[in-house]
């Protein structure tokens, strides 16, 4: 997967470079290309049915930790909520596969998987009760 | 598939060619666990409820669940597909997932449940059954 490789390897780099000069950040961060919109390669989540908070990533992850990305067209933050059971909505733009969203209660794992078709899809029954996503399961 | 399962693959399988010889048509990929009302070592079985009475249903294998019935006592026309409450996973070996497809979208949900031997609420695949997969 040479694009996400790539992308992987830019993203790390980003990373250790802001660490370096700017402060703590969390090593095992992800948030996709750190850019607004849901790029190729990208598992995208999205609060509501619009766009101003989004959350990108580009692997597995558990949400907990993760909060949504405020964008209102010129600012690009992290905002104060939380993607865990927050989300509506997911896309999938993974180059190679499908990806489930899953909601851990009661003991069991409900899992949704939705395919990597650029689509934006109601999480269903996931909806605000997502705590991970994995790739290609 | 470990030698129990085998083993009670081919008793059923033996039962259901004695059944189909001698009872009439029985559908080759019919799957009925062990045949025994109870639900026992290795067998994948659904419940649902009518008043205070299990109503039944067991599997070895992966299966879609239209073209399945209830047991209540007798066989009875209610279908399984869209409409159980619970699952007991005794396969010997692995998970079973339980699963609702959706028809406006395509998407599967699946729930997935231990051969911990307890009969577990379906959650939110309650009603909407449409097929279990062993060890996935």
């Amino acid at each position: 997967m040479i694009a996400r490789s790539v992308r992987r390897v830019a993203g790390v780099a980003a990373l250790a470079a802001a660490a370096a000069v700017l402060a703590p950040v969390a090593a095992y961060a992800d948030n996709g290309d750190n850019l607004p919109g849901c790029a190729n390669g990208e598992i995208c989540f999205w609060y509501d049915n619009g766009t101003t908070y989004q959350k990108q990533f580009w692997y597995d992850a558990d949400h907990g930790g993760n909060n949504f990305m405020f964008y209102d067209g010129f600012s690009y933050r992290v905002s104060d909520k939380p993607v865990q059971d927050n989300a509506l909505n997911v896309t999938n733009r993974d180059t190679s596969c499908s990806v489930r969203v899953g909601d851990f209660s009661g003991g069991f794992w409900t899992w949704r998987s939705f395919p990597n078709n650029n689509a934006e899809y109601n999480l269903g029954v996931i909806n605000n009760r997502n705590d991970r996503h994995e790739r290609c399961k | 598939m470990n030698v129990r399962r085998w083993v009670s693959a081919v008793a059923a399988g033996a039962a259901l060619v004695t059944a189909g010889v001698v009872g009439g048509a029985v559908p080759a990929s019919a799957d009925n666990g062990d045949g025994d009302v109870n639900c026992n070592l290795g067998e994948i079985c659904f419940w649902r409820y009518s008043n205070a009475v299990l109503w039944t249903k067991q599997f070895w294998y992966t299966a879609d669940h239209g073209g399945y019935t209830w047991w209540a006592g007798g066989a009875t026309n209610v279908r399984v597909q869209d409409d159980a409450v619970d699952v007991t996973n005794r396969d010997t070996q692995c998970n079973v997932r339980v699963g609702d497809l959706s028809a406006a979208t395509g998407i599967w949900t699946w729930r997935y449940f231990p051969n911990d031997q307890l009969r577990h609420e379906l959650g939110v695949i309650r009603n909407a059954n449409d097929r279990h997969e062993r060890c996935v």
